[in-house]
């Protein structure tokens, strides 16, 4: 592996951090895919539900372990920061001693893989949880504006939920936070691959999470809800006249949508271990997802993932060959980042609407094995319109 | 308490929120396109400005006086603008409107259109760097001087804030009301397909509409500089606010985009620091929430705006309930 990432330009493409990114933004993507894609709800907040997910991925680790840790581990916090031990609490994790007390908790983590498991478990419920509230609650405007109000509408609670999260005192304000390693459970299974253990227990967490995911969407699109979805895209009349409820369908997908997008946020903080508000912005979490849905193909779970790769790999290779460009170049690279990300959502729109691989037909089970089944249940032969051309 | 300067930066922040309210509620009503690339025009034109003060006339911000060069730098953050909405219009809607894009393609059309703005500004901004031999800067500019010079008790910069922004809507307001072409203009609004049957070029309409708000929007990013220091990004993070003013008087409205300007803009400034006062908490910093706010309450309660209200029925209503539960 060493040795392919330090070949020139396309090195990036086989470093492990590039396939983490790929991961992530592919569960973002498909979370964005359920709601936007296949619902038609056109949700420019998913970076809410990505911040939700991040503040779980930040709170939990480091005020539950706070909560669970042991006299001893305290007390070493205490000399470290030069406290009285009674004066160690909760309140110290988002202080001036918060990577004292991170670094403490990551000791603690390691030498307790079970402890380390359950924070992690508790961390990604928390995180779910949140997500999904945050969706039932952007299922109010869903159920009542047209699609370009509702689009700024979530686009704004997402900037409004940055900046509160930004002040919050809690969350260590604009200091961000050093978070304690929930993953720490993991690491120790990589321990071999020494400083890259915590880097491949990521990449495992992220790409079993993708490939749930993945899976999930997959048998949705297959199953008669899946199908109802679409119905309610492309005709919410038709679907309520036919007695489906459709508020009721549209807050269950944004609930399961935005859960989905904040596990992936707090992934992400186990992965990097630290919290700044202002990582989870609009553009990184709302417009690059949307961009690779529209250019993967809208509806299709196989182009979404095709679409988070191409701009989840432009992205770094931009930031990776940074410092080559920049020798002919008159200023920072890293500008050509929104340029190109603008420049593709528009092109898509102009040339390729539908994506790269659009939507398709869905069936439950293969078309050959329907036929089957149908012929064997005393269906009618279908006639091929090209043989009824030729009976006519 | 509110000190004068408070009150002062307040007024300059929101006079462009109101100027730039009244541009991006003229492209919806005439495109139906809410351009999330608004802010972005108006630091187009605030660019334009900074390169005329700060690299034409090699000026130092602190010390650029009236005259001149601020008119010209004034006259280019305009044109700037207005070739800025022109070109998204010419480039990037019409082509994306003939080929049937819903409206869903053609925001988020907008949304990339602010993307490349950015992305071009922070790269015009990193060159301009170089060029600039007195400041030195392209980043965290404003134009300082004429806050802290003071005309008849006010600051320079408020004045000319106030001027510029009066002038603007006048000249709009005789444009539409005064002019064959605003009359044109105004029908085309109101009926586009009725417009056109009777003679009016719709689509020259709409480009003027885009120029109009784009030279708007330049307008106010040159009156930005008076409230704020200014980065390529500033517009983008402002278009928030923008969009709360326009939806608070509605999206159809010109008279209500000013409105929705002043009750949203001086919310978010002066209604934060006296609640926040008075509960005895920081509300300031969480102050850019507000907008959001005022986008939530107003669409799911007066979705019309302001001016979809009918005040007069409302309030007899409310004044009907009121003398009834008196009554019990």
């Amino acid at each position: 592996m060493a040795a392919l990432s330090e070949i020139p330009l396309i090195g990036v493409l086989f470093t492990p951090g590039l396939w983490f990114w790929v991961g992530i933004y592919a569960v973002i993507t498909l979370s964005l895919n359920l709601e936007a894609g296949l619902t038609g709800i056109p949700n420019f907040g998913r970076h809410l539900a990505v911040i939700m997910g991040a503040v779980a991925g930040a709170t939990v680790p480091g005020y539950l372990g706070l909560l669970l840790l042991p006299q001893s581990y305290k007390a070493e916090i205490a000399s470290v920061a030069g406290l009285k031990l009674q004066n160690v609490t909760l309140g110290l994790y988002a202080s001036d001693y918060n990577s004292a007390v991170a670094t403490e908790l990551t000791k603690y983590y390691t030498s307790h893989p079970g402890v380390s498991f359950a924070v992690f478990l508790a961390t990604v419920v928390a995180a779910a949880v949140l997500g999904a509230l945050v969706g039932a609650a952007a299922a109010y405007p869903a159920a009542r504006l047209r699609e370009d109000y509702l689009a700024i509408t979530l686009l704004a609670a997402g900037e409004a939920a940055l900046i509160i999260f930004y002040n919050a005192g809690f969350m260590g304000g604009t200091q961000g936070l050093t978070v304690p390693n929930a993953l720490a459970w993991l690491d120790r299974v990589f321990g071999f691959l020494g400083p890259q253990a915590h880097m491949a227990s990521s990449l495992a967490i992220v790409a079993l999470l993708a490939a749930l995911v993945y899976a999930y969407m997959e048998l949705l699109v297959r199953s008669p809800a899946g199908r109802l979805l679409k119905g309610v895209r492309e005709n919410d009349v038709a679907a309520e006249a036919l007695g489906k409820d459709t508020a009721r369908i549209r807050l269950k997908t944004l609930m399961m949508g935005s859960a989905i997008a904040a596990v992936a946020g707090a992934v992400f903080i186990m992965w990097t271990l630290g919290w700044i508000a202002t990582t989870y912005n609009r553009v990184s979490w709302t417009f690059w997802p949307w961009a690779m849905m529209i250019l993967g193909g809208a509806g299709n779970n196989l182009g979404v993932l095709v679409g988070a790769f191409i701009l989840a790999s432009a992205r770094q290779l931009i930031t990776f060959n940074k410092d080559l460009l920049a020798r002919f170049v008159p200023f920072d690279p890293v500008w050509l980042d929104p340029i190109i990300l603008g420049v593709i959502i528009i092109l898509v729109l102009m040339v390729r609407p539908q994506g790269l691989l659009p939507e398709k037909t869905t069936y439950p089970l293969p078309r050959d094995l329907l036929r089957r089944l149908a012929k064997k249940h005393g269906a009618p032969d279908e006639v091929r319109p090209t043989e009824k051309a030729a009976l006519d | 308490m509110l000190s004068p300067v408070y009150i002062e930066n307040s007024l300059l922040f929101t006079n462009t929120l109101v100027m730039l309210a009244v541009g991006l509620t003229l492209t919806y009503m005439t495109t139906k396109v809410p351009n999330f690339a608004h802010g972005s025009l108006a630091m187009v034109g605030a660019y334009a400005l900074f390169t005329l003060a700060a690299v034409v006339f090699g000026k130092e911000l602190a010390s650029f006086r009236i005259g001149k060069p601020l008119g010209l730098g004034f006259a280019a953050a305009f044109l700037g603008g207005a070739l800025a909405g022109l070109l998204e219009y010419l480039l990037v809607l019409r082509p994306l409107g003939r080929r049937g894009s819903t409206p869903l393609g053609l925001m988020i059309s907008t949304l990339g259109v602010d993307l490349i703005l950015i992305g071009v500004l922070n790269i015009y901004a990193d060159i301009l760097r170089g060029m600039n031999p007195v400041t030195g800067t392209a980043r965290d500019w404003r134009l300082k001087a004429y806050v802290l010079q003071k005309v008849a008790g006010l600051s320079l910069g408020l004045w000319l804030s106030f001027g510029i922004l009066v002038g603007s809507l006048l000249a709009l307001y005789l444009l539409l009301t005064r002019t064959r072409f605003g009359i044109a203009m105004r029908a085309s609004i109101e009926n586009p397909a009725l417009a056109q049957v009777l003679g009016v070029n719709v689509d020259m309409v709409n480009m003027v509409s885009w120029v109009l708000a784009g030279g708007l929007a330049g307008l106010a990013g040159g009156m930005m500089a008076f409230a704020e220091r200014l980065n390529p990004a500033t517009g983008s993070i402002e278009v928030v606010a923008v969009f709360a003013a326009s939806i608070v008087g509605g999206l159809n409205s010109l008279a209500g985009a000013v409105v929705g300007g002043y009750v949203v803009g001086l919310s978010e400034t002066i209604l934060t620091k006296l609640v926040g006062d008075l509960i005895g908490v920081d509300l300031v910093a969480y102050k850019r929430a507000v907008p959001l706010i005022f986008i939530i309450v107003t669409l799911l309660v007066a979705p019309e705006g302001l001016m979809g209200i009918e005040w007069r029925r409302s309030l007899s209503r409310l004044a009907r309930r009121l003398t009834k539960t008196g009554r019990r």
